[in-house]
């Protein structure tokens, strides 16, 4: 999981940088898992390395990214219920530990200023593919004690909103919100509120 | 140069919106859950005696949680946090308050939960107490006297009255009353010791084994041939105080022939 992780940063990273105008920035995330998740994960702290295409100036330009989120746990345990339908018809109760949950986001966009002020407003659209990676404990009484590992993907889509601010000829600092929506995968379907806020480097 | 500041001013107050906007938004977005809040909450809400050997527990559903409820239940036990498989029983979701009946003993103390489940899992109540209390002493109505038997219409004094464990021919406590100078005898078996209350007559002595119901009792008269008493009669158990058990029933009735014969009678067994 690592492995794939380095190469898709370094593979995004050069995929920028080899365009002259490229900008490249950091973001640091605040991800509050919204519906069902919302329940098991708690909001977390995610980082994502950013690579913007195109001049500083214009007021379309398209971004990749690429990062990562470790979510926590809302408890210790969940429990859970089983039916067992055979022939003793029961209700089994049970409990889950999620031992650890990460998540691998690699985005492509756009981003869209309407203004060509120091302070801007910024809209944009992304679409995001999640590695997701988890470990978890799954107890079920006279049935199941066992240690589960998954990974899993999502495709989502997530529309977001800004403020851009351009501090020196070199440096912009944005602060944006986005809602991720996930579309489809081999998970149920997670949506998430994503409040950024980063920087973005701009070469000569 | 008013046109500039004019637009700059409108920058600025569309920033400042957004600003506030995004705040709220991510205000909300901060609202922290955990799985509990998505869980049924679920309380017991009465427990009564409807039989001598049942109760009626009523649970409701206080928060069906984050999604509609599947499965209602109970479970319960002598112990004080009676867990989820301790004499389960469960129904699919039926109403907000959900009733179940469970089989208990006398003189028990017991605690129950109710749970409900979810999608997300299930919420269990906590620990309710009741004491099933002794039942109390029946009485066959209608007139008799003790230590007596009026078979075919005649009274008999009663020789002798036989109990114990013993004496049982199907079940696990008998007694044998010999009458008429030793000559007749009737018979009746139990599935426990009898204690306080009415018990029912199960004529055929097969199916009073296999239904050991502790409520049921299999009588039978030896004169010289045997006679089993018919099913649905009801046989009177009171305790004494000083541990003999009394006995009475105003209608025991076997066939002879064609005839339908009816006994009464009222005794005690030390």
């Amino acid at each position: 999981m690592k492995k794939i992780y380095l190469i898709l940063v370094l593979l995004s990273f050069f995929a920028g940088m080899g365009r002259s105008s490229a900008q490249i920035g950091v973001d640091i995330s605040y991800i509050g898992p919204v519906g069902p998740p919302a329940y098991y994960l708690k909001p977390t702290v995610g980082i994502e390395a950013r690579v913007l295409s195109g001049n500083e100036d214009s007021k379309f330009r398209a971004c990749i990214s690429v990062g990562y989120y470790g979510f926590k746990p809302t408890q210790d345990t969940f429990p859970t219920v089983t039916v067992e339908s055979g022939g003793a018809n029961a209700l089994l109760p049970g409990h889950e530990v999620i031992k650890s949950y990460s998540v691998v986001p690699i985005g492509f966009g756009a981003e869209y200023r309407p203004f060509k002020s120091r302070l801007s407003p910024v809209i944009g659209l992304e679409g995001y593919f999640y590695l997701i990676d988890f470990a978890y404990h799954n107890d079920v009484q006279t049935l199941i004690n066992e240690e589960n590992e998954s990974t899993e993907w999502e495709v989502a889509i997530m529309p977001k909103l800004g403020l851009s601010y351009k501090v020196s000829d070199k440096l912009l600092l944005s602060a944006r919100l986005g809602y991720s929506i996930g579309l489809t995968g081999t998970v149920d379907t997670q949506t998430y509120w994503k409040t950024s806020v980063g920087f973005i480097y701009i070469p000569e | 140069m008013k046109v500039k500041i004019k637009k700059s001013m409108q920058r600025a107050g569309t920033s400042a919106v957004l600003l506030i906007a995004l705040s709220g938004i991510f205000s909300y977005s901060c609202k922290k859950l955990t799985l509990n809040d998505a869980l049924p909450v679920v309380a017991v809400k009465s427990v009564s005696v409807i039989s001598a050997d049942s109760a009626a527990v009523t649970g409701t559903i206080i928060n069906p949680g984050a999604d509609v409820i599947e499965y209602e239940g109970l479970c319960y036990s002598s112990d004080p946090m009676p867990q989820m498989l301790d004499n389960q029983y469960f129904v699919g979701n039926s109403s907000t308050n959900f009733t179940i009946h469970v089989p208990f003993k006398q003189d028990s103390t017991y605690y129950v939960r109710v749970y409900a489940t979810n999608s997300y899992g299930y919420g269990i109540s906590s620990p309710y107490k009741f004491t099933v209390a002794h039942a109390k002493p029946a009485l066959a109505p209608c007139p008799l006297s003790n230590m007596k038997l009026v078979d075919q219409g005649n009274p008999y004094p009663i020789d002798f009255v036989y109990s114990g464990t013993g004496y049982a021919s199907y079940g696990v406590w008998g007694l044998e009353v010999d009458y008429n100078s030793g000559n007749n005898a009737l018979r009746m078996d139990f599935n426990k010791v009898p204690t306080n209350g009415a018990y029912v007559v199960q004529g055929d002595a097969g199916q009073f084994s296999s239904d050991n119901n502790p409520k049921e009792v299999y009588a039978e008269l030896d004169v010289f041939n045997t006679y089993n008493m018919q099913s649905g009669d009801s046989v009177y158990v009171s305790e004494n105080a000083d541990k003999s058990i009394s006995f009475s029933f105003c209608h025991l009735h076997y066939i002879v022939g064609s005839a339908s014969i009816s006994m009464a009678g009222q005794f005690t067994a030390k």
